[in-house]
């Protein structure tokens, strides 16, 4: 959510700020964000 | 009087037959930093925030609100920016502008305390929408 939402350049965005990028790695990697996710797409 | 629903159509609330509204007893609720800082509170058990009184849990107050009241702010006012002004359309370029550099000053903010979490504990608020839906749907 946190950074998903930013309507700049994703990728430049990564590159200024790592951290972020790693910290959305690991939530996307959890079974409950892959779960969420996936309900919210069916929904 | 128009309605929340109305006044903010994306903002979050506790369908009244879910889980989570079953389980707390908070039918109509709306703002997604009120409901989910809520249902950490009615199931503490359920490890989706510090304890409440704790340091921890006043640094997970406090980005909670940040969350709520100036990345999502920004977050609104880049996708919504002829709202912003009295001139609609003629002003959005610019008021998006400006909001997609408020919202990257606001994430630079959130990066310098990630470590790798915003709580050392390893449970960060942006985990609980997860969780948290879970509950709200189930």
């Amino acid at each position: 959510m946190l950074a998903g939402w930013y309507p700049g350049d994703a990728t430049a965005l990564s590159s200024r700020l790592p951290k972020l990028a790693q910290h959305a790695e690991l939530l996307r990697r959890r079974p409950a964000t892959r779960k969420a996710e996936q309900d919210h797409a069916d929904s | 009087m128009r309605t929340a629903a109305e006044l903010e159509p994306c903002a979050a609330s506790i369908p009244p037959e879910s889980a989570g509204a079953r389980a707390t007893g908070w039918h109509a609720g709306f703002e997604s930093a009120a409901i989910l800082i809520h249902l950490t509170n009615a199931h503490p058990t359920a490890d989706l925030a510090p304890v409440a009184g704790s340091t921890a849990h006043a640094r997970f107050l406090q980005w909670m609100l940040f969350l709520s009241s100036n990345v999502y702010e920004a977050a609104l006012r880049s996708y919504y920016s002829e709202r912003y002004s009295t001139v609609g359309a003629a002003a959005a370029d610019q008021i998006k502008a400006q909001a997609v550099e408020d919202y990257a000053r606001q994430l630079e903010l959130i990066h310098v305390a990630l470590s790798p979490y915003v709580l050392a504990r390893g449970c960060p608020p942006q985990t609980i929408p997860a969780h948290a839906r879970r509950l709200v749907s189930g």
